[in-house]
């Protein structure tokens, strides 16, 4: 009895002590506190009947029906479908952003092509900076990423042609030449 | 889920997504379906739920576990629906076109059918006087049978927020049937 006493009485119209009761967090002492309670107050009583009557209802699980045949294949092609369109979108996007920046460049220092020997010596000169970045970006990007992206590739491969339409003509015209070089030294040999 | 899994249905092979969704669909139908309670809805639901997870695979952090991130994009798609049809639905529709159906019981007599069906109605009704978050924690808590750190994983509420949810949302159709039982 004293030990009762020295324990003060929970609030039992609290919402910590409902939720503890819905939790049947109560310890048995409680539990014979909170039956004593409701045999004393009708609202409680009323209202735990139709708490422990809608987590009746609750508790009985509506069970769902197969899912639907073909589901698997109609959502996969979505989802590739939308990658794909995904990746073009960027990587339109990418190549807009780098035909924009070469038109501004290209307006800077157009006057570098103003004489045929300037221009080619300009031609050969930025070919070779720009195949050197573009490989040095790709070697980085590759131990970045550990990924061959078609996005990076495309990019890059975008900016030599839209940057250096003359440089990559140099550039195959010197392939071309040099393997045409080999075959008349193999011929020859 | 093995991180190069993830990897290569983001890059889009198809073999690794199809893999993703055979092995995903069921549990997100099954939240899509009791949500929201018909079966034409739920695979819509469940379909553009894994079609948006599956292309924002570069913002899942692989350090977590997949399946709650899966779920809670699940479960957001089923809050959005709720939300826009929320003045739309009407109760006349209820308990057809194989909207929620249980378990039967043992006596599948006429007497037990309409017992059932009714206590559809009663379930459907508390469930749309609830807000679609309590109406998640609900879902997820009874019907799916989580725990609370689970449905923490799920929803991204603490603890605390979720006992708080489903206290109020206990009370709300406690008082629902009451007042049901009052005008009965």
């Amino acid at each position: 009895m004293r030990e009762d006493l020295q324990i003060p009485l929970p609030d039992m119209h609290s919402e910590a002590w409902w939720m503890r009761l819905m939790d049947d967090d109560l310890s048995p002492r409680e539990e014979q506190l909170w039956q004593a309670h409701l045999e004393a107050c009708e609202s409680c009583r009323r209202e735990w009947a139709a708490w422990i009557q809608a987590d009746a209802l609750m508790r009985v699980v509506p069970t769902p029906p197969p899912v639907p045949e073909g589901f698997t294949t109609r959502t996969v092609q979505q989802i590739v479908q939308k990658q794909r369109l995904r990746r073009l979108l960027t990587f339109l996007a990418g190549a807009l952003i780098v035909a924009a920046v070469s038109l501004i460049v290209f307006s800077f220092v157009g006057s570098a092509y103003a004489s045929l020997e300037r221009g080619l010596g300009a031609v050969i000169s930025a070919r070779q900076v720009l195949f050197r970045s573009l490989v040095q970006t790709l070697v980085s990007l590759l131990l970045r990423w550990k990924t061959l992206l078609p996005f990076v590739v495309g990019t890059m491969l975008c900016a030599y042609v839209l940057a250096m339409p003359n440089g990559l003509i140099v550039t195959m015209g010197l392939v071309w030449l040099s393997r045409r070089r080999q075959l008349v030294t193999a011929a020859v040999q | 889920m093995a991180e190069d899994f993830l990897r290569l249905a983001q890059r889009g092979d198809e073999a690794a997504i199809t893999q993703l969704v055979e092995t995903y669909q069921r549990p997100v139908f099954n939240l899509c379906y009791r949500m929201l309670g018909e079966p034409a809805e739920a695979e819509d639901a469940a379909q553009e739920a894994l079609i948006k997870a599956i292309t924002n695979l570069h913002s899942y952090d692989p350090e977590r576990p997949f399946k709650p991130w899966l779920l809670r994009i699940a479960s957001n798609e089923c809050i959005d629906r709720i939300r826009r049809r929320k003045d739309s639905v009407s109760l006349d529709a209820m308990g057809e076109d194989g909207a929620w159906e249980w378990t039967p019981g043992d006596s599948p007599n006429p007497e037990s059918k309409f017992l059932s069906e009714e206590r559809q109605l009663q379930v459907r009704r508390m469930l749309d006087n609830l807000s679609p978050a309590d109406r998640m924690v609900i879902t997820l808590f009874y019907w799916e049978g989580m725990p609370y750190t689970e449905i923490e994983a799920v929803t991204g509420l603490s603890v605390s927020a979720i006992k708080s949810r489903l206290f109020r949302a206990r009370r709300t159709m406690a008082e629902l049937l009451v007042q049901e039982e009052t005008y009965a």
